[in-house]
């Protein structure tokens, strides 16, 4: 079984945009190893010639009428965001100073 | 009178309402009383809404008054689990993250019990985003259970349970991916059902693991869940995974199931869950329910579940990778919480990673990086 480091943690975190800290890190580090063990636990019988299955009914999307329907107004939805301006979300820069 | 009434079966409720011996806002503020009077305690509620309940109680009177024909459930109060959104009354999931938050939007199934009358008490607490089994992890504290106030009531949906069980609420809404409205149900002496995947609309619920989530009924007894159930299910246009096919007749077969009589119905007891692991008395438990089912005329008949042995192994794997997709649309732009990183350039990377790190508490953080892992190829 490969063993796991603080770096891969931070890594993955990255990923997950989630800012930890040195102590999350080092508590996550020996965590991981439990999608390890699942993934070796399940590969003894999902093997490659087992078809994917993504639900037991039998069921495919349901698709509504293609009817159209009013929107959520906007200053509804706008009122929960964080910041807003002209009727629209307003975040920070996507890309840094130098960009 | 009031006293009393909190003590009733929702379908006892329901007939006094009908026959016009107490109104629904009377019984609104008798539950909201009882609340008033143990939710110190018992801490069940995020949120309650008396002034939202008591409007839509007397309005449901005056839509009996005025001779409309009304669901069975009409005017019985309601709790709802946190994790579902409801219009104009907040929804935080047990999370910092959407402290504040007010939804602009109803879920399908509380726009059904708004439809049916049903008034609206308040929002029950959880663990953060339905992460826990025991309502300890909630990031606005724990909920007790009410039967001894050291214990834990279950969870995540230990809000709703504890809420039906405390009698401040008759009904109650919960959600379950791995067990959160069943294990709960055990743990305060309620009664919780899953239903079947698809049989209840999950517009509105904020999701975990989208393979495994629905939401289902918590109350006192088997019929009044049959009801909820009835009044909650059948298809959603919203909801593309919800059946096609209406609900069999629940309520019916629980009320046949009341006289004691089970002739011509089968159980299934899985054979692969009666190993090691359990703790003492309840695997004697379990087999007088089985005597007990035989005595009244059921057929018990043994089934095999061969791949159980891998259900825990692949539950480790679906649900932290499906929550780390379903969180991602937190990340502090358009609902909740925004923090900006304490030193350095505030770009939009920057501020999503410091809002999460800030707002998810620490099971949330360790599934959604578990599950980030899991997607990584290889």
């Amino acid at each position: 079984m490969p063993t796991l480091d603080r770096n891969e943690v931070a890594r993955v975190a990255a990923l997950a945009r989630i800012d930890l800290t040195d102590a999350e890190l080092d508590r996550l580090a020996d965590e991981l190893q439990v999608i390890v063990a699942s993934v070796e636990k399940v590969s003894e019988v999902a093997t490659p010639d087992v078809p994917a299955t993504s639900h037991p009914l039998p069921l495919v999307n349901t698709m509504r009428a293609d009817v159209p329907e009013a929107p959520l107004a906007i200053a509804d939805v706008l009122a929960g965001a964080p910041e807003s301006e002209d009727g629209k979300f307003l975040g920070p820069q996507i890309l840094g100073e130098d960009a | 009178m009031s006293a009393e009434l909190t003590r009733r079966s929702a379908a006892e409720l329901a007939a006094l309402l009908a026959s016009g011996e107490t109104s629904s806002v009377e019984l609104t503020r008798a539950h909201l009383d009882r609340i008033a009077a143990v939710d110190d305690a018992v801490a069940a509620f995020l949120h309650v809404d008396a002034e939202g309940a008591l409007a839509a109680a007397a309005e449901t009177d005056r839509r009996r008054a005025a001779g409309e024909e009304l669901p069975e459930l009409a005017g019985v109060p309601i709790a709802v689990k946190d994790v579902v959104v409801t219009k104009g009354l907040p929804t935080t999931a047990g999370s910092k993250i959407l402290e504040g938050w007010v939804p602009p939007y109803d879920a399908t199934l509380v726009e059904r019990l708004r439809a049916a009358g049903l008034p609206i008490l308040g929002k029950t607490n959880m663990d953060e985003f339905a992460m826990g089994s025991s309502t300890e992890f909630s990031a606005y504290g724990p909920t007790r259970n009410p039967w001894d106030l050291e214990r834990i009531p279950g969870g995540s949906g230990g809000g709703s349970a504890a809420a039906v069980a405390a009698f401040e609420a008759p009904l109650a809404i919960g959600t379950a991916t791995g067990g959160s409205i069943r294990q709960p149900g055990a743990v305060t002496g309620t009664v919780g059902a899953k239903p079947t995947y698809g049989g209840i609309s999950r517009y509105g619920l904020i999701a975990m693991a989208s393979s495994l989530d629905q939401a289902g009924p918590v109350t006192r007894t088997v019929l009044d869940a049959a009801l909820l159930h009835e009044l909650i299910g059948g298809h959603d246009p919203r909801d593309a995974t919800s059946l096609p096919d209406p609900l069999g007749p629940l309520a019916a077969a629980a009320r046949e199931g009341a006289t004691g009589e089970l002739k011509g119905v089968r159980v299934g007891v899985v054979a692969e869950l009666g190993g090691e692991g359990y703790q003492s008395g309840v695997r004697d438990r379990f087999a007088e329910s089985i005597e007990l089912l035989r005595g009244a005329g059921a057929e018990i008949v043994e089934v095999h579940c061969p791949s159980f042995e891998y259900a825990l192994a692949a539950y480790y794997l679906i649900m932290p990778a499906e929550a780390s997709s379903n969180l991602a649309k937190f990340d502090g732009m358009r609902f909740g919480l925004r923090v900006e990183p304490s030193d350095g350039p505030v770009t939009a990377e920057r501020v999503m990673a410091a809002t999460r790190g800030a707002g998810f508490g620490d099971e949330v953080k360790r599934r959604v990086i578990l599950g980030t892992y899991a997607h990584k190829p290889g």
